[in-house]
């Protein structure tokens, strides 16, 4: 009896605490001068696989593996309750044609060196944002704007929306306007007001729609992400920034933008098949702001409409569509 | 993600059922295979711990939704190693902790009647405050994880032997600062 006690309250310890422990890296250890590593792994290892080639036909063949904490699989043996993998981030994922629409041509660049916990540019934000206050808008047929549920009564979700409009100069209630207007969309945004923690203003504003089972778009502007944003989010708006004023540049609706993606991969253990999905990502400046737009598509197979267990999904090139199209959409808005 | 999963939740789009398991699938069955010990069961929890989520979702909101999914296994997991052990003992970590903090416990004595669980709850934060990282770590993965000793030694990349100094000084600790907070051992 105790002991559940004491357990109980160990169980409502601080989210703060758990939360540091599932993300808890180690620190790395020195390296060592790559002569002295490969003297060291030589004398490791050529022992080692004599051994192993001695052995071989001795080893038990569905002997236990070693449990990674939190690891994507579940102990080895028997089923999986999660049959992925880490995601990937294809390192080469060859070079997507460029998009002709009526607006201007949309060209696709693969970005380098993002690893898959930094492509999420949108989660980045959120992670690192030292005080973030969000709130879920609903635009009603009358015009009057709502909010889906209780405020908080000293921090009321009216005052946060009316904050993020005068951040955003006026337009915020046009972006997520003709944003709502895509077609297919299953809900409206959550907004963030990101901002720093020491003397609270805002540094950037997000909005975020999911599409489909799985997709979704982010649009993020800030007067300077440089500062706003950790680096992951800065090492990618770097590299989409380096591409306006290029022959690299798209333009769409007179608005220059530089358009990057990933392609992320994901084993599906179980299937012994591997899912595909992209992650595209929308950089321009305008009118004294800079905004940034993320589009992460659903998972398939490979140039297929479903994923690995045969569940319909929204094709790559429907997803990469939406995209397109929401990009059209703010852009022709931003210059009306 | 997380906020993405609560939205859903409270849209009541079944997708958010989807989309948990495969963000944190791998992680609820962690915790629930760790105190448990049996895949089975395992499996069996996390899938009530979805079942749960939906009933809690709206009205919680809850801020850390990994925290909060991790909290509902956990004590999904508890309650069914509780009506396994009416049986048989369970195969898990849970047994190994459990014995491990036998001696923090008061006598004979009831916790609750001396110290509300919230107020343990209270104590127990501050004391994790004041620990430094590694050894809030170890104790973490210990005691609301039930991680094995050789898991936690991979995650903090130490020594099996450091790990097991951490929790009996984290144990310690926790014991004076218990006394120090008025709990009767």
């Amino acid at each position: 009896m105790n002991h559940d006690v004491l357990f109980q309250a160990i169980g409502e310890i601080d989210s703060a605490y758990i939360e540091e422990y599932a993300e808890y890296r180690a620190k790395r250890r020195k390296r060592w001068p790559a002569p002295a590593a490969a003297a060291a792994l030589m004398a490791v290892t050529v022992p080692l696989c004599a051994y192993a080639a001695l052995h071989r036909e001795h080893a038990a063949p569905d002997a236990p593996g070693v449990t990674e904490p939190f690891s994507a699989g579940a102990p080895s043996g028997g089923h999986k309750a999660y049959p992925y993998g880490d995601n990937q981030i294809q390192t080469d994922p060859g070079r997507l044609p460029d998009s002709v629409r009526e607006e201007g041509t949309i060209v696709y660049h693969p970005l380098t060196g993002t690893e898959p916990e930094q492509s999420d540019l949108y989660g980045a934000l959120c992670d690192a944002g030292a005080l973030k206050r969000d709130f879920f808008p609903t635009f009603n047929a009358d015009g009057s704007v709502s909010f889906s549920r209780s405020s908080d009564p000293n921090d009321p979700d009216a005052v946060r929306y009316a904050e993020l409009h005068a951040y955003s100069g006026g337009r915020a209630e046009g972006l997520i306007s003709c944003l709502n207007g895509l077609q297919q969309m299953e809900s409206g945004p959550q907004c963030v007001l990101f901002q720093n923690g020491v003397n609270p203003h805002t540094t950037a504003v997000g909005m975020r729609w999911q599409f489909f089972s799985s997709a979704s778009m982010a649009l993020m502007l800030s007067e300077d992400f440089g500062a706003a944003a950790p680096a992951a989010v800065g090492d990618t708006v770097d590299q989409l920034a380096a591409l306006l004023g290029t022959e690299g540049e798209s333009v769409l609706g007179g608005q220059a933008a530089a358009i990057g993606y990933v392609r992320q991969l994901r084993a599906n253990d179980e299937k012994q098949i591997t899912e595909e999905r992209y992650i595209y990502y929308a950089f321009f400046e305008c009118k004294g702001f800079q905004y940034l737009m993320q589009f992460t598509s659903e998972y398939t197979l490979p140039g297929e409409s479903r994923d690995s267990y045969g569940a319909s999904r929204k094709s790559q090139q429907i997803c990469r569509g939406v995209f397109e199209d929401g990009l059209a959409a703010v852009c022709a808005f931003l210059n009306a | 993600m997380d906020q993405q999963i609560v939205d859903l939740l409270f849209d009541r789009s079944e997708s958010a059922i989807a989309q948990a398991e495969q963000e944190y699938g791998a992680y609820c069955f962690q915790i629930a295979y760790n105190i448990l010990g049996d895949r089975e069961d395992a499996a069996e929890c996390v899938n009530d711990t979805w079942l749960s989520l939906w009933n809690a979702i709206p009205p919680n909101r809850p801020r850390n939704f990994r925290a909060y999914a991790g909290r509902i296994v956990r004590n999904l997991a508890l309650t069914c190693l509780e009506r396994k052990s009416r049986q048989k003992r369970g195969g898990g970590q849970a047994e190994l902790a459990f014995s491990e903090l036998e001696n923090i416990l008061p006598a004979g004595g009831d916790v609750a009647d001396d110290l509300e669980r919230e107020e343990l709850t209270r104590a127990i934060n501050q004391y994790l405050s004041e620990l430094g990282p590694e050894s809030r770590a170890a104790f973490v993965g210990r005691y609301f994880y039930f991680e094995s000793i050789g898991n936690i030694a991979k995650r903090l990349g130490a020594r099996e032997s450091k790990v097991k100094s951490l929790l009996f000084r984290a144990r310690k600790g926790l014991r004076s600062f218990l006394e120090k907070e008025g709990v009767q051992l």
